[in-house]
């Protein structure tokens, strides 16, 4: 045999393909697990949550006095006393089953806010209690908040949040990082509007039952905008609750012909619950 | 902070492989394909059996390469090793490894003279990882010429 000496011609060794596609659809299929990986453990953690007893729940924050070490709490024991009797008034007129013993304490702040923590505590800050005049608007927050932990809101939140976090560990960002928060805020944000109307749902129906109808229920929100003139520009899907004005609107549309009279009611002012 | 600065000098690496990697490997492919026709006349061949009384004398002749992948090929290998398939990335690095390590054997052989390369071999090793090495070992033969 004479050898003939000849080129290469294809090179069947080395695939075709460009790096950069490659990339491309790698980081495609692993940003895309991670999503799924963080959607499935976020949607099965709250199916779970809810599962937890609601005395475990306070038995276990037992310890962490959550008010203590977040927040100045105000040691006004006659506003304290005061709304803490309304609620109970407000529980027991509408006839509403939970599981928790709720508990409201006044935390020093002076924007207007009311917030449910883990274990049945209701916070309001003093600024909200100066601003409020009726006892209308006063239980229609204090059953907003009796709304989120019917919902057992406060739970999914922390879920919503270990899994966030986790999820951002992994990538390598810190979770107190602007940006990530910024993103993770912007996901959350449609889930929180969506508890926000859940609640309100709750306290319309508690506010008719209490007072027969739903005359100055929607003083909370009158409020709110007053706070809100910045943002009533922004559309609501960047905001973490609904406009005030929209909630005003779906008061207004569950409103029944029933006009009750709009009860005074005012707390001492800011000064006087936070010396 | 921390996450933004770790991610941009993953892309600035990612930028570095493509452009610098991509950059050496065209410039290597051209000289291979260079060399290869240069030497294309030299017969190589893996069979190791010769007529002893043709043989004038042997030598042997060897050609090793270790090359280096770059960030851009090793992140696609890595990310590869999730989902599974061909190290595509690395093709390209492996093929001219051997087409390297087969020149530099041919080139030895044909300095000294060579009629043809017999028992041609390939073999390799790992020194580091992320690189990749060849050794190509042969026996370079001279015939008998013919008196005149």
């Amino acid at each position: 045999m004479k050898y003939v000496p000849k080129p290469d011609l294809d090179n069947p060794n080395v695939s075709k393909s460009h790096p950069l596609i490659d990339l491309a659809f790698l980081l495609g299929g692993v940003t895309a697990l991670a999503l799924i990986a963080l959607f499935a453990f976020q949607k099965f953690g709250e199916r779970l949550v809810v599962l937890l007893p609601a005395e475990k729940e306070a038995a276990w924050l037992k310890n962490l006095s959550v008010e203590k070490e977040f927040f100045k709490v105000s040691s006004h024991w006659r506003t304290e006393r005061e709304l803490n009797e309304l609620l109970n008034d407000l529980i027991k007129k509408t006839q509403f089953v939970s599981p928790y013993n709720f508990n409201v304490k006044i935390v020093c702040d002076e924007t207007p806010n009311a917030f449910a923590i883990p274990g049945g505590k209701i916070m309001v800050t003093s600024g909200l209690l100066e601003r409020l005049k009726t006892k209308n608007g006063l239980v229609f927050t204090l059953s907003h908040e009796l709304g989120h932990f019917k919902g057992r809101h406060h739970l999914k939140k922390i879920i919503r949040s270990v899994g966030m976090s986790f999820f951002t560990s992994l990538a390598g960002f810190e979770s107190q990082s602007q940006a990530l928060t910024l993103v993770s805020g912007l996901l959350n944000l449609s889930f929180d509007r969506e508890q926000e109307l859940a609640a309100d749902l709750l306290a319309i129906e508690l506010s008719k039952k209490y007072f027969g109808g739903l005359n100055g229920a929607s003083e909370l929100f009158e409020v709110l905008s007053k706070e809100e003139s910045l943002s009533s520009s922004i559309p609501s899907w960047f905001l973490t609750h609904p406009h005030s004005e929209e909630r005003i609107k779906v008061i207004r549309e569950n409103s029944n012909e029933n006009q009750n009279e709009i009860e005074k009611y005012q707390a001492p002012g800011n000064k006087s619950l936070c010396l | 902070m921390n996450g933004l600065v770790e991610w941009g000098s993953v892309l600035v690496l990612l930028a570095v492989g493509f452009v610098f990697g991509g950059r050496s490997e065209r410039r290597h492919y051209k000289s291979i394909q260079n060399r290869e026709t240069k030497l294309l006349a030299l017969p190589l061949k893996s069979e190791t059996k010769l007529q002893v009384s043709e043989i004038e004398d042997v030598l042997l002749v060897t050609g090793s390469v270790a090359i280096a992948s770059d960030y851009l090929k090793t992140f696609i290998a890595n990310l590869k090793n999730i989902f599974g398939g061909r190290l595509s990335s690395f093709e390209s690095l492996m093929d001219r490894a051997r087409r390297e390590a087969t020149l530099r054997l041919k080139d030895q052989a044909a300095k000294w003279g060579a009629d043809e390369v017999i028992g041609f071999r390939l073999e390799t090793s790992t020194i580091r990882q992320n690189g990749i090495e060849i050794l190509a070992v042969g026996t370079a033969v001279k015939f008998k010429k013919l008196s005149t």
